[in-house]
């Protein structure tokens, strides 16, 4: 069994700990659904999906590790829009371009866009991205909604400013261009993190390209895995690797059946039944073809201001959120850097180590936030491939072992497709870098059985290890 | 950023007039039709133009789906409108030089003009029949609270089935004639946010087999709707409209749909088979389709 390594233990050896509530540090909001469970007669808190990647309310919460002063993170939601008139939506949450004058019609900042003051609507080519569909708004606040309102829920991050950017139309479609588009503005515009909850077919060369820009300006980029339960290698932007791809799981920790999967995935969070904002006049649910949704089922509460939706789609940015928190924590963070932490902190689950439905397991709000900026620890076998080796055939393993702390990584078989033991069959005493050769397996190692897995375990040295395991068929 | 696609223009210019028919409007000039992609099914239509009835007239911006997309009647457990969630919208922009009065639908709109009704009361059952406006002036804008949120609403909210018409009297030409939706106005412009009243329906409607739909406003949607909060103005009557199919959609070359990520909800069922009690025989359990998807 993998021993997990205690990030708590590590912050109060580190000299942290839990903070008190009248200290500097954030502390978990004091607001009714945060706290409230059974809104829709479930037997779990109504947020729980918050909860679960370590946003509660315990004296470890992931909060507490952040500033009340911390920076403010430039966040671009692509997606349908958003209700900025929500009760609990503050205004202070919207990002605000200070090179744009407010509503004199003029491109102040010669951006090609007139007045895109908050975001831009790419669908009619204005600056007014107001969410028709509901899916936007239930986006955004998963990431910011206001702490503010009393009587209602909590984002991941009230530090979040958020840049109304809409890329998909009223019924929650777009084109590929439309996404590409705006995520050219985000990162010009200075977005720090882009989620894109939008899925489709292949990934389209201007998709790609606009990717690759805004990765070049130091943009994390979090997009949903995809609902399909496809294979994601080709599925839209989720099929590059630049970017943080979020599959879902439920209330069990389980991979989401809905949820694509494959070697893209980088990680996983709460994505079945997770509650956000509801746009005025929307059920977004309505509008997904080949259901048998009935209208209005998925409301929350007495007045009708909230909802409960299921989909990678509301996965993707409870990780938006937390890579804000990261950079509002440390501003200096690089984009690699975020993504290396996330999925070097995630919480393994499912099958052991990385796999291709949770990657590397559900994200550790607290485990990221209190990790070295420089961490890593990464285990993956990307392939493997019969060599000549001399008068002999090994198979070799390819792949990454790598970690900023090295210490040591091993390869183990076992038989069958699901090992009861593990046989050594080598050591790796040095950091091996993205698809380069971890070490090689004897042919004869290989006999008596048909199925076998290969493990690749990866330890840092601060105690923390991660596996990775590869199915292997002879013969 | 794709432009919009011409090959298709001729097309909706041919189905202008099939379109302006469907809608009944009264009075030049004819109406513009504007469209974007959707993606996969849709080819989203806007139709501006202006539509009277019994004089008054708005300015008329209607959201149409079609081309494959169909959106259903659905059953609402809610008191609230069914119609109006996605996409389907009808949004009424302001009115250009056009008369500031205005009639909010009744079952029979020749009944509008006049009587009418009044919006600014603290009383709606006072609405019906009408009064002048409280101030014997403009409604326009509108202050105070017409029934609040829903929370509140009760004591001022008439029978759910009444449908309401309402006429308004404005000061001068060109005044705002539209029901201001929370969308036009940008968070900076607006002094207060407005969230009252969350399931408002602008009049809208979603087509059905048949390809039409009808769209009204009942009292007890404005009374939901906190309507006081809003820049209001004024209104508009019962619509009918047909939709149309239209080819599908050009190629777009590298360009992909993309879509919002979430997975269709199936509802889990579970029959009991073989319940013969008094037979003896062993019931067993059949589940057809377990959790969502």
């Amino acid at each position: 069994m993998i021993r997990r390594f205690s990030w708590l233990l590590a912050f109060l050896l580190l000299g942290g700990g839990p903070a008190s509530a009248d200290d500097a540090m954030l502390s978990p909001p004091e607001v009714r659904y945060f706290s409230s469970k059974g809104s829709w007669k479930q037997e779990f808190a109504d947020q729980w999906a918050l909860q679960r990647i370590g946003f509660d309310s315990s004296p470890q919460s992931a909060w507490r590790l952040v500033r009340r002063d911390a920076q403010p993170v430039i966040v671009a939601v692509i997606d349908t829009g958003l209700d900025w008139d929500h009760r609990n939506f503050s205004w202070d949450s919207l990002w605000r371009n200070p090179a744009e004058t407010q509503g004199n019609g003029i491109d102040d900042d010669k951006d090609g866009f007139v007045d895109d003051v908050i975001g831009w609507n790419f669908i009619q080519n204005n600056n007014r991205p107001w969410d028709h569909d509901g899916h936007g708004t239930l986006v955004a606040g998963i990431i910011a909604a206001a702490w503010s309102d009393k009587d209602g829920m909590a984002g991941v991050n009230p530090l979040a400013r958020l840049m109304i950017l809409k890329g998909i139309d009223d019924f929650g479609r777009a084109r590929a261009s439309k996404i590409a588009e705006a995520i050219i503005f985000a990162s010009d515009h200075g977005a720090r993190v882009i989620n894109l909850s939008i899925g489709g077919n292949k990934i389209t060369e201007v998709e790609r390209a606009a990717v690759e820009h805004a990765f070049s300006k130091g943009a994390v980029i979090v997009a949903a895995a995809g609902n399909e339960g496809v294979d994601v290698s080709n599925y839209g932007i989720a099929a590059s690797d630049k970017v943080l791809v979020v599959g879902a799981t439920d209330f069990n920790d389980q991979h989401a059946p809905f949820s694509n999967w494959g070697k893209n995935i980088s990680v996983a969070a709460p994505g079945v039944d997770v509650m956000s904002l509801r746009a005025r006049r929307t059920d977004t649910m309505v509008s997904v073809p080949g259901g048998k949704y009935i209208a209005g089922s998925h409301f929350v509460g007495p007045d009708r201001r909230y909802y409960r939706a299921s989909g990678t789609s509301f996965a993707a940015p409870l990780v938006t959120g937390l890579a804000s928190l990261m950079i509002a924590k440390d501003p200096s963070l690089t984009n690699v850097q975020v993504m290396q932490i996330i999925k070097s902190t995630a919480r393994d689950v499912g099958i052991p180590g990385v796999d291709q439905y949770t990657g590397y397991g559900i994200v550790d709000a607290g485990a990221a936030l209190a990790a070295p900026k420089d961490y890593f620890l990464l285990a993956g076998i990307s392939r493997l491939a019969p060599v000549q080796k001399g008068n002999a055939t090994v198979v070799r393993v390819f792949g990454t072992a790598d970690a900023n702390a090295f210490k040591s990584a091993r390869i183990e078989i076992g038989q069958g497709d699901n090992p009861q033991a593990w046989k050594p069959v080598g050591t790796i005493a040095k950091p091996v870098s993205s698809d380069g050769p971890l070490g090689d397996i004897a042919a004869s190692a290989l006999a008596g059985a048909k199925v076998w897995n290969v493990r690749l375990i990866v330890q840092h040295g601060n105690g923390a290890q991660r596996e990775v395991r590869y199915k292997l068929n002879v013969g | 950023m794709r432009k919009f696609a011409w090959p298709i223009f001729s097309a909706l210019l041919a189905a202008q007039s099939q379109f302006a028919t469907a809608a009944e409007p009264v009075g030049a000039p004819a109406p513009e039709i504007y469209s974007s992609w959707g993606c996969g099914y849709t080819l989203w239509v806007s139709y501006r133009g202006p539509i009277s009835f019994n004089n008054p007239t708005s300015y008329i911006h209607i959201w149409i789906p079609f081309g494959g997309f169909r959106f259903d009647p659905l059953p609402d457990p809610s008191p609230t409108p069914t119609t109006l969630y996605g996409g389907p919208f009808i949004g009424l922009q302001p009115g250009s030089g056009t008369p500031p009065t205005m009639t909010l639908n009744t079952d029979d709109p020749a009944q509008n003009t006049p009587p009418t009704m009044t919006l600014n009361t603290d009383d709606p059952s006072g609405n019906n029949p009408p009064k002048p406006p409280d101030n014997g002036t403009d409604v326009v804008p509108v202050v105070g609270d017409l029934g609040g949120p829903p929370n509140d609403s009760q004591k001022k909210t008439p029978s759910p089935d009444d449908t309401i018409g309402l006429r308004y009297t404005g000061s001068e030409p060109g005044q705002t004639l539209a029901l201001m939706s929370p969308e036009h106005m940008l968070p900076w412009s607006s002094p207060v946010k407005l969230d009252g009243g969350y399931d408002l329906g602008f009049a809208g409607c979603t087509t059905g087999l048949d390809n039409t739909c009808t769209a009204s406003l009942h009292r007890s949607e404005l009374a939901s709707y906190g309507f006081g909060k809003l820049g209001l103005s004024n209104a508009y009557t019962t619509l009918n409209f047909k939709a149309f199919k239209y080819p599908a959609a050009p190629p777009l070359g590298d360009d992909a749909c993309r879509s919002k990520q979430v997975p269709p909800v199936r509802q889990a069922r579970i029959a009991v088979e073989g319940m013969r009690d008094h037979e003896g025989e062993l019931p067993s359990v059949r589940i057809d389709l377990g959790g969502a998807r």
